[in-house]
């Protein structure tokens, strides 16, 4: 251990000096404070012995200047003092000194004085070990966190919309984000956007999101079964969701807020209701102009009772909604000045003829511009809604399986998704499924049987008010005419013809060339 | 040595500091001699002064004396300290210090700053 002895009293170095030695030290000296800092520039001093009075700077002002450096560290300080008056020693320990030392020395005094020192160094240096050791469990936890956020809770823009293109943005100011949004798509012509944002930062506010998505979510179905499968307002969503989410979020000491818009395409109107969230924006086309809305109410975990309503607004082709957390419009908040929300209402009407995606990109480039970067002390996200002219072309999904009934939960999973961003209703979704099992299973069971390497090819291929669907196959080609069902005897086959006949409006099986097999199934729906 | 009087050097201090280590003690005392000469100027310098100066000038005269073994001087130097900080009259502890300091440097030989 190396220890500094700064004096400016050579007779007394050289005591201490020896007798530090003696104890197995290694000693540095210096005879005032100007030099001794110089000679902790150049080493590592962990243990700093100096007098009271010394010419320069005294031992004093030395211990005070080591005390607010930066240096990582800590150094155990000793003052050599005569001074017995209580007030100089509260002068020592307010400038930071540890312990005194007092001439003439006891040798068994200063051995145990620094043994003191080195238990306390000791001490500190573990402790400063543990905490690096915790600050790096801390960064890898929000590490896999904010991946865990970014894989498997940010949901993607919805696909297969008619008439509407969504572009987001989220940016956290932790790695993990206390904003949240999601998408509920409920066939080809309504989207639910929720946008919320969790009281706090980090890893409790991305799990209250996540929590409060998923209660909105299992709101949303229970509400949709319990009404035979009409669609609940989005007040009523709140209301019903806020009544368990409340004692919770009281119980947890936070709070959420949220935009809740419904989007109908076949009214061309949303409803919306913003708790406690900041307005949302809405570019009219026709006008030029943009409006503020702000429907406010509590936030969800304010009041249990809540009386929510919502606003509707009519849009047209080429409006745009602009939903944003706080982030945004407080952004710059540390400089003195937010960017605000009317601000962010003069950006849209500038970038509101851009794509969706690039009306978010431009609001995040403003916002940086504004703010001197994106490293703010908020949460950032951004979705903006916006409506297109033409029904956009649906191209059809494709995917090829192995022809096993092990693949048998996958197939549906695949075509469950496709049929769903179709725009297909729930009922004729669950029917269309139904049919698609039974005709998958009928070639994996006749065509292939035997068959170790067969494949099967399937294309859901979405139309105006129908979605069709279509096996391809190489094998024996299926006959259904040479099958007659059978319901008195349903274990003597027939039976899944049957099943597939009457849930889909047409189905065909044809021949194509070189041994290949096609079984189209479709099913019409109609605008919902 | 005069009885009750504290002794002008007691060679048994830096002894029991380095028991096994003689040539240090002389290494220390030969420092010693070199700057006392000094520091009795400052002090005599501070005189004028007194006051809190004085008092700083005689705190650090006597930590050297007395972890020498310069006790008489030590404590002569602590009084002056005492009364400077006091703002009492010094004359009394001057005269005891000064006679000391003569005491002392006679029995080191005198002060070889001076003669070089």
């Amino acid at each position: 251990m190396k220890i500094l002895v700064v004096d400016d009293d050579l007779p007394a170095i050289q005591i201490l000096g020896f007798a530090l030695r003696d104890l197995g030290y290694e000693v540095t000296t210096a005879f005032n404070g100007v030099q001794a800092l110089e000679r902790m520039r150049e080493h590592d001093f962990r243990i700093v012995i100096a007098d009271w009075v010394m010419p320069e700077m005294d031992g004093i002002e030395l211990c005070r200047t080591i005390r607010s450096r930066s240096e990582p560290g800590y150094v155990f300080f000793i003052l050599l003092t005569a001074r017995t008056d209580k007030t100089d020693r509260l002068i020592a320990l307010q400038a930071g000194a540890d312990d005194f030392l007092t001439k003439p020395y006891d040798r068994s005094e200063l051995s145990a004085r620094l043994g003191t020192a080195i238990r306390i160094l000791e001490a500190e240096e573990k402790l400063h070990e543990a905490t690096l050791r915790l600050e790096q469990a801390r960064e890898q936890e929000r590490a896999i966190g904010a991946e865990i956020q970014r894989a498997l809770l940010t949901p993607r823009a919805p696909a297969g919309l008619s008439r509407l293109e969504v572009g987001t943005v989220s940016i956290p100011s932790q790695q993990i984000d206390g904003d949240f949004y999601d998408f509920i798509v409920h066939g080809r012509n309504h989207l639910d956007v929720i946008v919320g944002d969790a009281m706090g930062k980090g890893i409790p506010a991305a799990l209250v999101g996540a929590g409060t998505k998923s209660a909105i979510l299992h709101t949303v179905n229970a509400l949709y079964a319990e009404q035979e499968g009409r669609l609940a307002p989005p007040e009523t969503v709140l209301q019903r969701a806020t009544l368990s989410l409340t004692p919770e979020f009281i119980a947890l000491e936070s709070f959420v807020t949220m935009v809740y818009a419904r989007f109908d395409l076949t009214e061309m109107e949303v409803e919306l209701v913003a708790c406690g969230h900041p307005p949302v924006l809405r570019f009219r086309a026709e006008t030029g102009e943009v409006e503020v809305i702000d429907p406010a109410f509590a936030p969800i975990g304010f009041l249990p009772n809540e009386a929510y309503a919502s606003q509707t607004r009519s849009f047209q082709p080429d409006d745009v909604f602009v939903i944003v957390s706080d982030g945004v419009t407080e952004a710059g908040l540390e400089s003195g000045e937010m960017f605000g929300i009317e601000r962010a209402a003069e950006v849209l009407a500038e970038v509101a003829e851009l794509p969706a995606d690039a009306i978010v990109q431009s609001f995040v480039e403003r916002i940086a511009a504004f703010s001197g970067g994106l490293t703010g002390r908020d949460d950032l996200t951004l979705v903006a809604i916006k409506i297109l002219r033409d029904a956009r072309p649906t191209a059809p999904e494709e995917a090829t399986f192995e022809s096993q009934l092990a693949q048998l939960a996958a197939i549906r999973d695949f075509v469950s998704r496709a049929v769903f961003l179709a725009g297909t209703p729930r009922r004729q979704h669950d029917e269309l499924l139904l049919a698609v099992n039974e005709a998958v299973t009928n070639v994996m069971r006749h065509a292939h049987f035997g068959m170790t390497s067969a494949r099967l090819n399937i294309r859901v291929v979405p139309g105006d008010g129908e979605v069709r669907v279509e096996l391809l196959y190489e094998g024996e080609p299926f006959a259904p005419e040479e099958v007659m069902p059978d319901l008195e005897n349903p274990s003597g086959g027939g039976l899944g013809l049957y099943i597939i006949r009457q849930s889909v409006d047409e189905v065909r099986y044809e021949g194509l060339a070189e041994g290949a097999n096609r079984v189209s199934l479709l099913k019409r729906f109609g605008d919902r | 040595m005069s009885e009750g009087r504290p002794a002008d050097f007691d060679p048994r201090v830096l002894r029991e500091l380095f028991p096994t280590a003689p040539e240090r003690v002389s290494i220390v005392l030969e420092s010693f001699r070199t700057v006392l000469p000094d520091r009795y100027r400052a002090i005599v310098a501070a005189w004028e002064v007194g006051g809190d100066r004085l008092a700083a000038e005689a705190h650090g005269l006597k930590g050297t004396c007395l972890s020498v073994g310069a006790l008489r001087l030590g404590l002569a130097a602590k009084d002056l300290e005492d009364a400077a900080r006091a703002r009492e009259p010094l004359e009394p502890a001057r005269i005891a210090f000064e006679a000391a300091y003569r005491d002392l440097l006679a029995m080191f030989g005198g002060d070889r700053t001076d003669s070089a």
